[in-house]
C-alpha cells in the first residue's frame, strides 16, 4: 500500500540532505550510541524515502542516515515510498511509525511540516487531530507558534514540562530574547515553571515600563547575579525571582518589607514569630510563642498588654490592611 | 441603538419549526446566513474566532436545568446565594475584562426555545421556595437585555415572576435597550440593574455596550415607570485617576436616580482567572487593566492586592452613602476582614449574608 520497492541498499550520496520531515529531537549522546550500534551491527532497520526529483527524501531515520554519513558508509537499507503518495499520506505513515507519545516540540515541528505540506488547520484537525491530541483550529494555530520559536528554546519548553498554553507566553520574543531565557534557563538548570514565571513577569515589566524585555534585564542586573561566583544556584535563581517580583509587585513588596521590619520591633519573652501570607489574601497576621514553661504565659499575656508592643501591632495591622501612606511609599 | 449585530443564525434542526424559530427569524431579516445543525453530529463551536461567536445566533433547545446557584467563588470570599437561569447564554457586548470569555469560550450566542421546560423548571422551584426570600436572575452569562429584541425575555420573565411574591428578578445589563419594558407595567419584585464604570473605563473596555449616560438615562425612564433598580459596581477598576472618576461617576448616578427606588447596589474588585489573563491580553493588547498588582486569590483568581482592594471599596462605598445613606450595598466575591474594614461589619457566613439579604429584600417588599 505504501511502499514502491522491497528492501534496497541506497548510495548515501542519492539522499538528499533534507530535513523537511524531521520533528524528532537526536542529541549528540544519542548519535553516538547510533553509530556505535551501526558499527559493530550496521543498520538494522531500513530508513523510509520519498522518490523527489531523481533523489530521494528522507521520510524516517534521520538519526540512522546520518549517523552513517558520519561512519562514511556508502549504501543504507532503506525502502522507498509509492511516487504517487500524497503529503497528507506520508505524515499519516510517519504518525503510525511513531510508537512514542509525541513531546510539545515534536507535535509543533509536525504541525509546521502538515502546514507547509499545503494542509489546512481544519485538515489538520480532522486528519491528524486524533494522532496528535489537537482537537481545534485554534490549538493548531497554537502549536505553529511556537514551532517558530529559537529551536533549542522550544527543545527546552519541551524536556521541562512546559505546557502549550504557557509556552505561549514567549510568543512575539525576539529570537535574540528567546536565546537570553535559554541561556538563563540551562545556567540554571531553571524548572519549567520557573522559567515560565520569571519570562511572564519581565515581560509585564517591559510591557508597563514600556521597554524591551532585555532592556528590563539588564536595568534588574540579571547578568550580573549570573556571574556571581559567590552565590549558588539557587541563591541565583531566588535572587533573580525576588528583584523580579520587586518590580512588578512594587506596593506588595513594600509592604511585606515594612510588615518584615515592624514584626522585627515587638519585645516578648519567648520571642514571638510573626508570620502573614505574603499575598496579603489570608485574614489577618499570626504571632505565635514557644512556650516550655508555665510563667511564659503569664509573661506573654504581660508583654501583649505593652504599650509599644500594642502600637507596633497596630501598625502591622494598618499596613497589612491599607498598604501604605503616600509618604511611606516614598520612603 | 444596538452596536452589536447579529451576521449568521444557526438552527438546530431539532427546533427549526418551533413558532420562536420563526419569529426570531422574522425580526432578523437581514440575516443571509441561515444554517440548520446537526448537534449529534458534534458541531466544534471552537473553530469559531471570538467575533465571530458574538455575532453568531443559535437557537436550539436545552436539555438541562435552565435554573442554577450562582457558582459564586471559592473558599474564604463571602457570596449572597443568588440563583441564576442560564436563558439566553453568551453576550453580544466584548467587554475586555468579561470572564465568558472564558467560561463560554467561542460558543455562538445560545437561545434555548424550549420557554415551557423553564417555566416548569421554575414552578418546582417555586414550590419548594414557597414563602420563602429568593434572588434570581438571567444575567450572569448574558446580558439580560442585549437580545431581548430577539427572545422576548423580559415579557417572559416579567410575566411569570409578576404573580411569584417571594421571588425577586433581577435584570442585569449594559445597554438602554428597554423598549420591552416601556410596554409592561412594573412589580415590586422586579429589578432591573445597571452595571457602572466610570466614561474612562466604558469607552476603553466595555465594546459595544451604551454609553454611561445612555445607561443612566435608561434607569431614570424605567425608575420614572416605576420600576425598582439595582446598580452593580463591578468590576471596579483600578487606574490612575480611578478615585476621581468613581466619585463623578456616583454623583452622575444620584443626579438620574432617587435613592429611594434602588434595590440594592453591589461592589467588586476586577477578577480575572489565569487563561482570562491570557485570552484578554490577546485580543486586547492595548488594555492595561491586566497589568496592576494582582495576586492569586484564595480561590485561585487574580484579584488586586487586598490593601488596593479595600481603599477601591471604601471610596466607592462611602460616595455611594453620602449621596444614599440608607441603601442596601453589598460586596461581591469577598473576604469577610475586607466587609469588615469597608463597613464596619461583616456578614458571618454566606447562610448569614443571604440572610441579611432576605431581610432586606422582606423590607423593601413589604414596603412597596
Amino acid at each position: 500500500m505504501w511502499f514502491k520497492t522491497d528492501l534496497e541498499y541506497i548510495p548515501l550520496h542519492f539522499i538528499k540532505d533534507d530535513k523537511f520531515f524531521n520533528f524528532t529531537e537526536y542529541t549528540s549522546q544519542h548519535l553516538e550510541t547510533l553509530k556505535l550500534s551501526i558499527s559493530r551491527l550496521g543498520v538494522v532497520n531500513p530508513i523510509i524515502l520519498q522518490p523527489l526529483q531523481g533523489m530521494y527524501r528522507i521520510v524516517v531515520g534521520f538519526g540512522r542516515f546520518f549517523a552513517a554519513k558520519q561512519l562514511k558508509l556508502s549504501f543504507i537499507p532503506a525502502r522507498v515510498l509509492k511516487d504517487d503518495l500524497s503529503s497528507s499520506q506520508i505524515l499519516k505513515f510517519i504518525l503510525l511509525l511513531h510508537s512514542r507519545k509525541f513531546s510539545l516540540a515534536e507535535k509543533a515541528r509536525l504541525i509546521k511540516i502538515m502546514n507547509l505540506s499545503g494542509l489546512s488547520f481544519k485538515q489538520i484537525v480532522r486528519e491528524f487531530g486524533s494522532y496528535l491530541e489537537v482537537n481545534s483550529q485554534e490549538i493548531v494555530r497554537a502549536y505553529l507558534k511556537i514551532s517558530n520559536y529559537h529551536p533549542g528554546f522550544l527543545s527546552y519548553l519541551s524536556t521541562h514540562g512546559v505546557s502549550l498554553k504557557h509556552s505561549l507566553s514567549a510568543e512575539g520574543l525576539s529570537f535574540q530574547e528567546q536565546g537570553f531565557f535559554l541561556f538563563l534557563a540551562n545556567s540554571l538548570s531553571l524548572k519549567g515553571y520557573d522559567l515560565n514565571d520569571i519570562l511572564t513577569d519581565l515581560r509585564e515589566i517591559a510591557m508597563l515600563e514600556r521597554k524591551k524585555v532585555l532592556t528590563v534585564v539588564k536595568d534588574l542586573k540579571i547578568p550580573e547575579i549570573l556571574e556571581d561566583p559567590t552565590l549558588t544556584r539557587s541563591q541565583k535563581i531566588n535572587k533573580i525571582k525576588k528583584i523580579i517580583k520587586k518590580e512588578r509587585f512594587p506596593i506588595l513588596s513594600k509592604i511585606n518589607q515594612n510588615l518584615e521590619k515592624i514584626s522585627k520591633k515587638l519585645k516578648f519573652t519567648p520571642d514571638a514569630e510573626v508570620t502573614w501570607d505574603s499575598k496579603l489574601e489570608e485574614p489577618g497576621l499570626k504571632i505565635s510563642f514557644r512556650i516550655t514553661q508555665p510563667e511564659m504565659a503569664k509573661s506573654i499575656a504581660k508583654d501583649l498588654l505593652n504599650k509599644a508592643n500594642i502600637s507596633l501591632i497596630n501598625e502591622l495591622l494598618r499596613i497589612y490592611y491599607e498598604g501604605l501612606s503616600d509618604k511611606e511609599d516614598v520612603d | 441603538m444596538k452596536d452589536y449585530l447579529i451576521k449568521r443564525m444557526w438552527i438546530d434542526h431539532e427546533v427549526i419549526s418551533h413558532y420562536r424559530v420563526k419569529k426570531i427569524l422574522q425580526r432578523l431579516p437581514e440575516i443571509k446566513e441561515v444554517k440548520e445543525i446537526f448537534p449529534e453530529r458534534k458541531v466544534n463551536f471552537r473553530e469559531l474566532s471570538f467575533e465571530e461567536a458574538k455575532s453568531t445566533l443559535f437557537l436550539t433547545k436545552f436539555p438541562g436545568n435552565f435554573v442554577k446557584p450562582c457558582p459564586g467563588t471559592g473558599r474564604g470570599y463571602l457570596c449572597c446565594g443568588y440563583m441564576v437561569i442560564n436563558q439566553p447564554v453568551g453576550c453580544p457586548l466584548d467587554c475586555s475584562y468579561c470572564i465568558l470569555q472564558d467560561y463560554l469560550g467561542r460558543s455562538p450566542l445560545t437561545l434555548y426555545v424550549n420557554f415551557n421546560d423553564l417555566t416548569s423548571q421554575l414552578d418546582r422551584l417555586t414550590g419548594v421556595y414557597e414563602g420563602k426570600i429568593l434572588r434570581i436572575g438571567n444575567g450572569e452569562l448574558t446580558d439580560s437585555l442585549a437580545l431581548d429584541y430577539l427572545g422576548d425575555f423580559s415579557s417572559f420573565f416579567i410575566s411569570y415572576f409578576r404573580k411569584k411574591e417571594n421571588l425577586i428578578f433581577e435584570f442585569k445589563t449594559k445597554t438602554d435597550e428597554i423598549r420591552e419594558f416601556l410596554k409592561l407595567s412594573p412589580s415590586p419584585n422586579i429589578v432591573i440593574s445597571w452595571s457602572l464604570n466610570p466614561r474612562f473605563i466604558v469607552e476603553r473596555e466595555e465594546h459595544f455596550a451604551a454609553s454611561l449616560k445612555r445607561r443612566l438615562k435608561a434607569a431614570h425612564l424605567l425608575q420614572e415607570r416605576g420600576f425598582m433598580l439595582g446598580f452593580h459596581f463591578d468590576p471596579i477598576i483600578f487606574y490612575p485617576e480611578w478615585e476621581a472618576d468613581y466619585e463623578k461617576l456616583i454623583d452622575e448616578l444620584f443626579s438620574y436616580i432617587d435613592p429611594s427606588r434602588i434595590f440594592w447596589i453591589s461592589l467588586g474588585a476586577l477578577r480575572l482567572t489565569s487563561s482570562l489573563k491570557q485570552i484578554i491580553q490577546h485580543r486586547f493588547p492595548t488594555t492595561k487593566i491586566v497589568y496592576q498588582e494582582m495576586i492569586r486569590g484564595l480561590d485561585g483568581k487574580l484579584r488586586y492586592i487586598k490593601p488596593l482592594r479595600i481603599k477601591l471599596f471604601r471610596k466607592v462605598y462611602q460616595c455611594i452613602k453620602d449621596h444614599a445613606p440608607s441603601v442596601f450595598c453589598y460586596l461581591c466575591m469577598e473576604s469577610s476582614d475586607v466587609w469588615e474594614r469597608v463597613m464596619g461589619f461583616s456578614p458571618q457566613s454566606n447562610l448569614h449574608f443571604r440572610y441579611m439579604f432576605e431581610e432586606h429584600c422582606k423590607k423593601v417588599l413589604s414596603n412597596s
